[in-house]
C-alpha cells in the first residue's frame, strides 16, 4: 500500500470484494477539502422482479484503459488531487459493491460533478457487461442502469 | 489478412466462442468483416446492428480499413457500473 501512497490516479478491476475503508484511508489527501464517493451496488429487483445476483465480466484491457482516460480526463478537468476508479468482476451478491469511484477534490462542487461525470462516462463507453441472475434463469442488461 | 475477432457477453453466447481468425481480403472494413461474422454464426446476426466495434482496444467507425493482425473485438450494449 505504501506505494500507492503518491499515485494520483488508481484504477483497479477486480475479482475480490471492494473494501471502502481501504479506499476511504488510500485517498486522503492534506491538499482536498473534500473526499467524494460514488458506490454502485447490487439491487435485489428489477422491474418487479427478484434478482438473485448480477455476474460481471469485461474486456479487461480496453476497459482498465478506458476508466484510466476517464479518471485522467476528471483529474484535469476539475484539479483533483486524487481518483481511485475500482471495478469489481466475477459473481457477485445483492447489497455488494459493483463500482467505487473515489476523488479527493480542492472543493465539493468540482467533486461532485467529476464524480458524475465518471460514472456516466464508465456506463455509456467502458467494456463491462452484467448478467443478472433471476430466479427462472439469466439476462445479459441490455441498457445502462 | 488475418484478423483475431473478441466476442463478448450476449456475441459470445450467440457465437459459441470467445474468439476466431477470420481470413479477410485487403482492404475489408470493420463493418463488412462484421457482416461476414454474422452470416458466419447465424444466431449473431440479429444482434449485428446492436454492436460496437473496437480496433486494438479502441472503439473506431465502422468505416475503419482493417489491417493483418488487427484485433477486432464485438461490443454488445455495456451495462457496467
Amino acid at each position: 500500500m505504501q506505494e500507492r501512497a503518491n499515485e494520483t490516479l488508481r484504477v483497479q478491476m477486480t475479482h475480490a470484494a471492494i473494501d471502502l475503508a481501504a479506499l476511504h484511508a488510500e485517498i486522503g489527501d492534506p491538499g482536498a477539502g473534500a473526499v467524494l464517493a460514488f458506490v454502485g451496488t447490487v439491487r435485489d429487483h428489477k422491474q418487479g422482479r427478484r434478482v438473485l445476483g448480477i455476474d460481471y465480466t469485461a474486456y479487461e484491457p480496453m476497459a482498465h484503459k478506458l476508466l484510466q482516460r476517464i479518471g485522467r480526463d476528471i483529474l484535469a478537468r476539475w484539479s483533483l488531487r486524487r481518483v481511485i476508479l475500482v471495478h469489481r468482476l466475477g459473481r457477485l451478491e445483492v447489497g455488494e459493491a459493483s463500482v467505487a469511484i473515489l476523488v479527493a477534490s480542492p472543493n465539493r462542487a468540482g467533486g461532485f460533478d467529476a464524480l458524475r461525470e465518471a460514472i456516466e462516462s464508465l456506463k455509456r463507453d467502458a467494456p463491462i457487461w452484467k448478467k443478472e441472475r433471476f430466479e427462472d434463469g439469466e439476462v445479459w442488461v441490455q441498457e445502462g442502469s | 489478412m488475418w484478423v483475431e475477432v473478441l466476442f463478448f457477453a450476449a456475441a459470445r453466447d450467440a457465437a459459441g466462442r470467445a474468439d476466431a481468425r477470420l481470413e479477410l481480403p485487403e482492404g475489408t472494413s470493420a463493418e463488412r468483416a462484421l457482416e461476414l461474422l454474422g452470416s458466419r454464426y447465424p444466431n449473431l446476426h440479429d444482434l449485428v446492428p446492436s454492436l460496437r466495434l473496437a480496433v486494438n482496444e479502441e472503439f473506431v467507425a465502422a468505416e475503419l480499413v482493417l489491417r493483418d493482425g488487427d484485433c477486432l473485438a464485438l461490443i454488445p450494449p455495456v451495462s457496467g457500473g
